[in-house]
């Protein structure tokens, strides 16, 4: 019968849609921060270690890609 | 006939399910919603405006005789490993630009690699389907220093060491990630949630380390805890594939490279998208994506051969870097923050400082 299959089908979109629905309601009921607040963070971070990132203008670290190589022909 | 399990149970039953999801997701968003009380922009109005920057390339690694796919540094921040669809993976010294090592895979499109925190160690993987490691010696041929450790049921498009040279991380085309023990090849924890090709990962930089992000074809971005397996936090609104994701550098949010050319900040304690980096003439798919030390800038390659450095808070375009010949595969900060490195179709690689 061509019946015969379709029970596994169901129990497994069944079981699919079980675990959709767990993720969900966890993801539902995190804790969130406002973005006021974790955006903050982040350009707290930012500017708290804007000295220390060689790529930023105006930072004076040692790089070593930026020194003339002593082998370069004068 | 007393029938508790039959169709129309099940089909009533699947309806309700379909239905508890449906107004699940309209909560979760109104949920996120409620939390967004102020654009990033304007919280980014405190930090000044960037000066011009001044990035330019430095050095030129020329060595692979295919398309270079992957790239990654060693934690020394001057040795780095590269693979190419030629099946190569070569060591270089990128000071320098010498060439330390060359391993020959027995496959071709090595789509990732990764060096381990000793410096002693390489991993990478493809179209073979596996993740290998080898020992790095003196030795001419490296190829029999090879041990497969991880094994998926279709390519491996990312792997990564974790804190230690035991552990490995990989992605799949198989929508799975998996962690692996490195001595044993034993599977330590799979991770399933994708519906479609994982195509990049990412550790928590977090000290405790015990989380990480994936992205994939499914358009999704989804945070995992590693001990339990679990997603713990999905993220969608890419129109298309996503390509690469990367953690800001205080672990507290993420950023997504996508096929739709845009890029997105995900910010893990408000569970949402916080930033777009897109523009009208932007058409070509992101492929890549870092940040910099700090975290202001934000790297991004793409299939058009350009380089675009955002604002990662302010959202803007600063700057482009042009030079290569081909599309952008693989993009790098260096551990230490001082060179970027982008990896192209064009068979090179460039460090720009």
């Amino acid at each position: 019968m061509d019946r015969s299959k379709q029970p596994v089908q169901v129990s497994s979109q069944i079981s699919k849609l079980r675990k959709v629905v767990e993720q969900l309601r966890k993801e539902a009921n995190i804790d969130r921060a406002k973005v006021s607040e974790s955006g903050w963070f982040l350009a707290d971070y930012c500017d708290m270690c804007y000295h220390k990132d060689p790529l930023l203008p105006g930072v004076m670290t040692y790089n070593p890609y930026k020194e003339k190589r002593s082998c370069e022909i004068v | 006939m007393a029938v508790t399990d039959g169709p129309a149970v099940k089909e009533e039953e699947i309806n309700a399910l379909t239905r508890e999801a449906e107004s699940l997701k309209i909560k979760l968003e109104e949920e996120r919603r409620k939390l967004n009380d102020v654009d990033l922009m304007v919280v980014a109005e405190k930090l000044d405006t960037l000066p011009q920057l001044n990035l330019k390339p430095r050095r030129i690694l020329k060595g692979h005789q295919g398309k270079v796919l992957c790239l990654d540094w060693a934690r020394d921040h001057r040795h780095m490993v590269t693979s190419s669809q030629d099946g190569k993976i070569i060591v270089w010294d990128a000071f320098t630009t010498n060439k330390e090592h060359g391993i020959t895979m027995p496959t071709t499109w090595v789509m990732a690699c990764s060096y381990a925190p000793s410096g002693t160690i390489v991993a990478c993987g493809g179209l073979d389907n596996k993740c290998s490691v080898y020992q790095l010696s003196q030795e001419e041929d490296l190829s029999t220093k090879k041990r497969a450790v991880a094994m998926h049921t279709s390519y491996v498009s990312c792997c990564t060491f974790m804190n230690s040279d035991q552990q490995i991380l990989t992605g799949s085309g198989d929508s799975t990630c998996a962690l692996w023990d490195v001595e044993s090849g034993q599977l330590l924890q799979s991770f399933h949630g994708h519906n479609a090709d994982v195509m990049g990962l990412d550790l928590s930089p977090s000290e405790a380390c015990n989380t990480f992000v994936s992205g994939g074809c499914d358009k999704q971005a989804l945070v995992w805890d590693m001990r339990s397996g679990q997603c713990v936090q999905s993220f969608d609104g890419h129109e298309s594939d996503i390509n690469a994701v990367r953690f800001f550098p205080s672990g507290d949010a993420f950023a997504s490279a996508s096929d739709d050319a845009g890029c997105r900040l995900y910010d893990l304690r408000a569970d949402r998208e916080i930033n777009c980096y897109a523009k009208e003439c932007i058409i070509f798919g992101a492929t890549s994506l870092d940040f910099s030390l700090s975290g202001r800038l934000l790297f991004v390659g793409y299939n058009d051969y350009s380089v675009n450095i955002w604002d990662t808070l302010k959202g803007i375009r600063l700057t482009m870097l042009y030079g290569h010949e081909n599309r952008i595969s693989c993009l790098r900060t260096s551990p230490d923050g001082t060179a970027l490195c982008t990896g192209s179709w064009d068979y090179t690689l460039r460090i720009w400082a």
